[in-house]
């Protein structure tokens, strides 16, 4: 004979089982894959299948790979409980099957993603919210944004290729540290006003490197582009290695701009060349072709 | 680290020696308030109401990104500032006796673009612009003795 005890406790496993259930969380952590992604409610706004629709703050990871057709990977949206969304890859792709004009991660709040790869969308990791993305490869289909934020960002130890636009944060204050950008064919990293630009190495663009006024621009590795590194006013440019771009390798447009400690050669055709345009002040020696007079 | 604030108190406090590397801290009433002898590298400060970074004497500050305070970098007693990007607070760098500022951006913001208190401190390279108002005014307080070029405005004249 069944227990009066146990029938309110068979009452709620058998009300749990008719509710709609979210990914497993291990430690807090909600785990992504493949499966869960098709099943949906990852969150309680995701539907099934891609996107995945991330909507409450908190931290997430892969535990598979992610293998999209014709639409975005995930979708952060606005988190409902007002946290930031912490995305780690876990070492993970999300990868598009075919050519689309999506995004793999699209980012509309303050977001967080480390650790893996998004390959073959259109952008990789797009959108208006704060972003910061670490330790992530990114590999384009030759148009679109690899990353593209208009909020404050923070960029670092990534490598992107094969986008129109390598690195786009244009945030006031942006930072992008560390990273690689190769074969894009528009620009390689372009930053908002105030940045600090630095220890990165761009090639294979038509602008390697464009910043607005009153940014940072140190220690970069900067070849075989047309344009190396373009700065408006009050930029400081120091300790980059700038070689064979196709045109200048440094240059001024607006005023008080200055640069020191920065190496060009073989750029605009040849050491006997301008290597920088008039414009910017030298604030210590910087060598221009065979030699330290610039321009 | 992230770290916001309500607008008071300290994102990050530590006592001498402390060492805060690649976090972002906005909107307290200071961003990063550190003692003697310590390190702040690879932050990013915003909003922050008086400090953006308030380091004690003797500390390396370097390649930090610090706006929207009333003064963005305030560096004790011979701290070395170095390659930091400073733009829109009030007071853009403070710098107190002995201390070394070097590759400096400080840009837009509406006081001065430096500020030396106190005795002589060296600066070197730093690219001061339309700070206090415009190019045309003043971009650093005197008292800051040039160990080489900086950009104070349109030229190399400063203060």
């Amino acid at each position: 004979m069944r227990s009066r005890q146990a029938i309110p406790a068979l009452l709620v496993v058998a009300f749990s089982l008719t509710l709609p259930r979210s990914a497993t969380a291990v430690d807090g952590v909600i785990e992504i894959n493949q499966a869960r992604a098709l099943a949906g409610s990852v969150t309680a706004g995701d539907a099934q299948g891609f996107p995945v629709t991330i909507d409450s703050g908190g931290s997430y990871r892969l535990t598979g790979n992610l293998s999209v057709t014709g639409t975005n990977g995930i979708e952060v949206l606005p988190t409902t409980n007002g946290l930031a969304v912490t995305l780690d890859l876990n070492g993970f792709s999300i990868t598009s099957t075919e050519p689309c004009t999506c995004t793999g991660i699209r980012v509309n709040g303050q977001t967080r993603v480390s650790n893996g790869s998004v390959r073959g969308f259109m952008h990789g990791v797009s959108g208006p919210g704060e972003l910061w993305i670490a330790s992530t490869y990114l590999a384009g289909t030759g148009n679109g944004y690899g990353i593209d934020s208009s909020g404050h960002a923070e960029i670092t130890d990534s490598v992107l290729e094969w986008f129109a636009s390598g690195i786009s944060v244009v945030g006031v204050g942006s930072l992008v540290r560390g990273c690689t950008t190769r074969n894009n064919s528009e620009r390689g990293i372009t930053s908002g006003a105030n940045s600090l630009v630095s220890g990165n190495t761009v090639s294979g663009s038509r602008y390697a490197i464009d910043v607005l006024e009153g940014s940072t621009v140190i220690g970069n590795t900067v070849y075989a582009n047309e344009i190396g590194i373009v700065v408006t006013s009050g930029a400081t440019l120091l300790e980059n290695n700038v070689r064979a771009n196709s045109g200048y390798g440094i240059f001024f447009s607006g005023s008080s701009s200055g640069y020191a400690r920065n190496v060009l050669t073989g750029n605009n055709a040849g050491d006997a060349n301008p290597q920088v345009t008039p414009g910017g002040i030298e604030i210590g020696s910087n060598i221009c072709g065979t030699d330290t007079v610039c321009p | 680290m992230y770290v916001a604030g309500t607008g008071n108190g300290n994102g990050i406090f530590g006592s001498a020696h402390a060492v805060i590397t690649d976090s972002v801290v906005e909107a307290f009433a200071s961003g990063i308030w550190v003692d003697v002898g310590s390190l702040v590298r690879g932050c990013t400060t915003t909003g922050n109401s008086d400090y953006g970074i308030r380091a004690g004497a003797g500390s390396l500050v370097t390649a930090n990104i610090a706006s929207g305070s009333f003064a963005g970098i305030w560096a004790l007693e011979a701290c070395t500032v170095i390659g930091n990007n400073v733009s829109a607070n009030q007071y853009g760098i403070t710098a107190f006796t002995g201390s070394t500022l070097l590759d400096n951006t400080v840009r837009e913001n509406s006081v001065i673009g430096i500020f030396f208190a106190g005795g002589p401190s060296g600066y070197a390279r730093n690219v001061l612009s339309f700070n206090n108002g415009a190019d045309t005014n003043t971009q650093v307080s005197a008292g800051g003795i040039e160990i080489g070029t900086n950009i104070c405005g349109t030229d190399t004249v400063c203060p």
